[in-house]
């Protein structure tokens, strides 16, 4: 065969070739990278504030067109356009927004609403959302794999193992803890089978109530029997009591141990009623609060 | 037509067509912008497959909640009716006799101590106010005249409060989830399948009670006056107990429980077409099924995308309305 | 055909109330009861409309016991007054007084407009009836009640089935016109209708006026029955009022009697 071949009526000459196969392969490439962003959503709702978080962590959460009122991290979710309480989902609310996606935790309902959502033909896909480790990591690949975005989530995975080993590692102080909420107006207290407890666990700390099941109201006098020497108490609670003065004044919180050392730690209330992306973190902090010498309390 | 009855069968025709006016509109917004000229393509037509995402919207989440408000809010506006001539007091309401408390009960404990799935919830839901209303009634019996019902309807209540408070105490979490998803009183429930056997059970009843006007009228009377005029009051008493329980009771089951519509619509009523039950009765109906099918439209655009709950903005809505009305002087009874 | 109470005894809260009253309510007359206060008399008249329970005896309306007798049944045959009206509520004259037709619910509208109307005149509230209920004095509610009782003693009747009718104190809150003219109704009713009329009265000299028979209870028993010469007499009136009493003939209405009590005495 001659360097070109020829019909009757066109030349194709060598450099005309290379032309073509050049430009028929930035055609084929264009085509796969269209192709790759039909695959990944543009416009998404999250139902969930740990999925809301760990979509923004995986560096997606500029395709989060509206998410839930549980969705209170990052800041950035705040500003989104809100479709309600990610347990009563609007079914007329969530489609308006026309996500080609739904992300919802397990969670979420009611499931009357979540089952009109999948039969409208909606996108929806569960999230599994335990209070759980593992159940972190399965979330963690999840909302990646659905956002196209596996090797974002596998670094934020690895990266997250490589923290809680390292928290793991240090001895468990094991001091008595307890984590209180002030959700209804009255004190309640995580008892085993919440996430709190879980993330008390993982800190190296005992929780005083870990022989009760789920929240419960707390009695000042069963405050002062626990005698906890570390007391942890969400920002949103705080609030709502009306300062750390206020709650040093809750019947039972005085006479403890962790009031008389001050040792009251205040966090945000995802980072401890929840296990997300920012477990190392919280883990730290409450290991620094068990490990910090006793202040006197204010 | 007598004279006398043009004022009130005027009032009647007109809050039907404002009626069926308001479900229009309902029905033709929300938080999904479906223009109203597409409607009767999306309804009857051949929708662009576009556009079939818009239709099951309407046809599949839209329409059976706009029916549901409404076949609902004229439930509980007729019963609450019924209840305010029956206990002859002005705050009376179905839940007086521990219907809504019993449904919670049933619910709750469906919850917490079985598996809980959904088709086990609302039957316990319906007992259970079945079976607290029954229990009202046994108990009440024992004292003469609506008193004694009216005791026993309070006592079933605190009861019922504190089994209900009990109960989710011991729940864990994941039932407490579901407790709050079955608290939160919602429409939203609704859907065809539902429709087809609540609508036709709720009409039937319903339109048995809007027939027992001569009764409720009498009762106005005093109950010796009643009995005078020839209603043998403890069989009445009891087959209105029992046609309130079979209505409200799956209402609450179905939507866990919406106050005010029972309470004010009636008064409302009667402070413009008066006290005769031959009126108030179809009126309230007409006017409660309008009420709330305005009031879960409102919850539905007010903040879209999210939602109000319904009980929020019948209180909101209505409870200003009321004391405006009572502002302007005119007699309650 | 009468409405007849034999030896009723009535018991409330372990005390005795009546004890072995008898009475009797014919067709075409009117009696009144009489006696002073707490004697029993609402009580009978309670009993004859079958309302309490009885401990011993019992009613029998046209020889049918009472007690078997559903209540729809008995308001066809037999409508009450009662002493007190009842309370505020927002319906009109018209409504109320339209309430008498309950009983007969296959009754026409405008047969039922017909005896409202007629009845409103009879009681003289005619010139009330679109007035809302609850803004009448109250003698003018008490003649209301009374139109509704005459539309329920005038609707659908039936031949030879005589209509009773017992009125608990009508004439209690009525001016002196007011007063007579119920008892001229009283009269009217029983005359042309046939009916059997039972009031329950005060004033001596107003059931001396217009009654034919008269009944005097006291002290839970029935002291005297019969027509008004053989009942008011001074003896008899002395020892039920604890007060002397005169009985003289009406000045004005032959046959008729006239009672003075004695108080300075």
């Amino acid at each position: 065969m001659a360097a070109g071949f020829t019909t009757e009526h066109a030349v194709v000459t060598r450099p005309m070739a290379r032309g073509l196969v050049a430009a028929g392969l930035t055609l084929c490439l264009s085509l796969a990278a269209w192709a790759a962003q039909g695959a990944a959503p543009e416009r998404v709702v999250t139902l969930g504030g740990s999925v809301t978080e760990i979509a923004f962590a995986l560096d997606r959460g500029d395709r989060i067109v509206a998410d839930d009122l549980s969705s209170l991290y990052p800041e950035a979710a705040t500003r989104l356009p809100r479709v309600g309480y990610y347990r009563a989902t609007p079914v007329e609310g969530v489609v308006a927004m026309r996500p080609d996606m739904v992300l919802a935790s397990e969670q979420a309902g009611p499931p009357h609403a979540i089952q009109k959502l999948t039969d409208l033909g909606v996108n929806l896909q569960v999230v599994s959302d335990q209070p759980t480790v593992a159940s972190l990591y399965r979330r963690i690949d999840q909302v990646a794999a659905a956002l196209d975005a596996k090797s974002a989530g596998a670094r934020l995975s690895a990266a997250l193992k490589r923290d809680l080993d390292r928290i793991q590692a240090q001895p468990r102080s094991d001091r008595p803890t307890l984590l209180m909420v002030n959700r209804t107006g009255t004190s309640q207290g995580a008892g085993s089978g919440t996430a709190a407890d879980e993330v008390l666990r993982l800190a190296g700390l005992a929780n005083v109530l870990a022989g009760q099941q789920g929240y419960k109201p707390l009695s000042p006098e069963a405050m002062t029997a626990l005698a906890p020497e570390l007391i942890v108490i969400t920002a949103s609670s705080l609030d709502a009591l009306g300062g750390m003065d206020k709650l040093l004044q809750v019947p039972g919180v005085i006479a403890t141990p962790a009031a008389r050392a001050g040792r009251i730690v205040v966090m945000d209330d995802l980072l401890v009623l929840g296990l997300g992306p920012r477990l190392p973190q919280a883990l730290q902090q409450l290991q620094d609060a068990a490990g910090a010498p006793a202040r006197a309390a204010r | 037509m007598r004279r006398a009855d043009l004022r009130p069968t005027s009032a009647i025709a007109g809050l039907a067509v404002l009626l069926v006016v308001a479900m229009a509109v309902a029905c033709a917004s929300g938080a999904v912008a479906i223009p109203l000229t597409s409607l009767p393509m999306l309804l009857w037509g051949q929708p662009a497959p576009g556009d079939q995402l818009l239709r099951n919207v309407l046809v599949d989440v839209r329409i059976p909640r706009v029916l549901f408000s409404a076949l609902a809010g004229a439930a509980l506006a007729v019963t609450g009716a019924v209840m305010q001539a029956l206990f002859r007091n002005p705050l009376a309401e179905p839940g007086l006799v521990g219907i809504s408390a019993g449904g919670a009960l049933g619910a709750v404990t469906a919850i917490v101590f079985t598996s809980g799935g959904f088709w086990l919830l609302a039957p316990a839901a319906f007992l259970g106010s079945l079976g607290a209303t029954a229990l009202a009634y046994a108990l009440g019996r024992r004292a003469p005249g609506v008193a004694g019902l009216l005791l026993a309807g309070i006592a079933i209540n605190t009861v019922a409060g504190s089994l209900i408070g009990l109960f989710t105490t011991l729940a864990n979490d994941a039932q407490l989830r579901d407790l709050t998803f079955w608290n939160l009183g919602s429409l939203a429930g609704a859907n065809w399948s539902l429709l087809a056997f609540l609508a036709p059970w709720t009409l039937v009843w319903t339109i048995w009670l809007a027939r027992q006007w001569r009764l409720l009228n009498a009762l106005l009377l005093g109950e010796r006056e009643a009995q005078h005029l020839g209603f043998p009051l403890v069989t009445v008493r009891r087959k209105l107990i029992v046609a309130m329980a079979l209505v409200v009771g799956p209402l609450v089951a179905a939507t866990g429980g919406i106050g005010f519509i029972g309470l004010v619509v009636p008064h409302l009523i009667r402070l413009t077409l008066g006290a005769n039950h031959r009126w108030l009765l179809p009126a309230s109906m007409l006017a409660g099924a309008l009420a709330l099918t305005l009031a879960d439209w409102l919850a539905r655009i007010v903040i879209v995308p999210a939602e109000l709950p319904i009980g929020l903005v019948t209180s909101l809505v209505g409870g200003p309305f009321f004391i405006w009305l009572l502002a302007r002087g005119r007699r309650l009874a | 055909m009468s409405l007849v109470g034999r030896h009723l005894r009535i018991e409330r809260d372990g005390q005795t109330v009546l004890d072995d009253v008898s009475c009797r309510l014919g067709p075409g007359e009117v009696l009144g009861l009489l006696g002073p206060n707490g004697a029993g008399k609402s009580t009978l008249l309670s009993a004859l409309a079958g309302e309490l329970p009885l401990a011993a005896g019992g009613v029998t309306l046209d020889d049918a016991p009472l007690e078997a007798m559903p209540s729809a049944q008995q308001a066809m045959r037999r409508a009450v007054l009662p002493q007190k009206p009842g309370l505020r509520f927002a319906l009109s004259v018209t409504e109320v007084i339209g309430m008498g037709a309950y009983p007969f619910p296959a009754l026409a509208p405008d047969s039922v407009d017909a005896l409202v109307a007629d009845a409103a005149v009879r009681a003289d509230v005619a010139g009330l009836l679109d007035r809302p209920y609850a803004l009448l004095s109250g003698g003018e509610q008490q003649r209301v009640h009374l139109a509704r009782v005459l539309v329920q003693a005038a609707a659908q009747p039936v031949a030879g089935q005589p209509r009773y009718l017992l009125w608990d104190e009508p004439t209690a809150s009525q001016d002196p016109p007011h007063q007579h003219a119920v008892l001229a109704l009283a009269r009217r009713l029983a005359r042309e209708q046939d009916a059997g009329v039972l009031i329950v009265l005060h004033d001596l000299n107003l059931a001396a006026q217009w009654c034919d028979r008269l009944i005097l209870l006291a002290d839970r028993k029935v002291v005297a029955d019969g027509p008004p010469e053989a009942v008011l007499t001074p003896p008899i009136l002395a020892r039920t009022y604890g007060m002397a009493a005169h009985v003289l003939p009406h000045p004005l209405l032959a046959g008729r009697l006239q009672v003075w009590f004695d108080a300075e005495a």
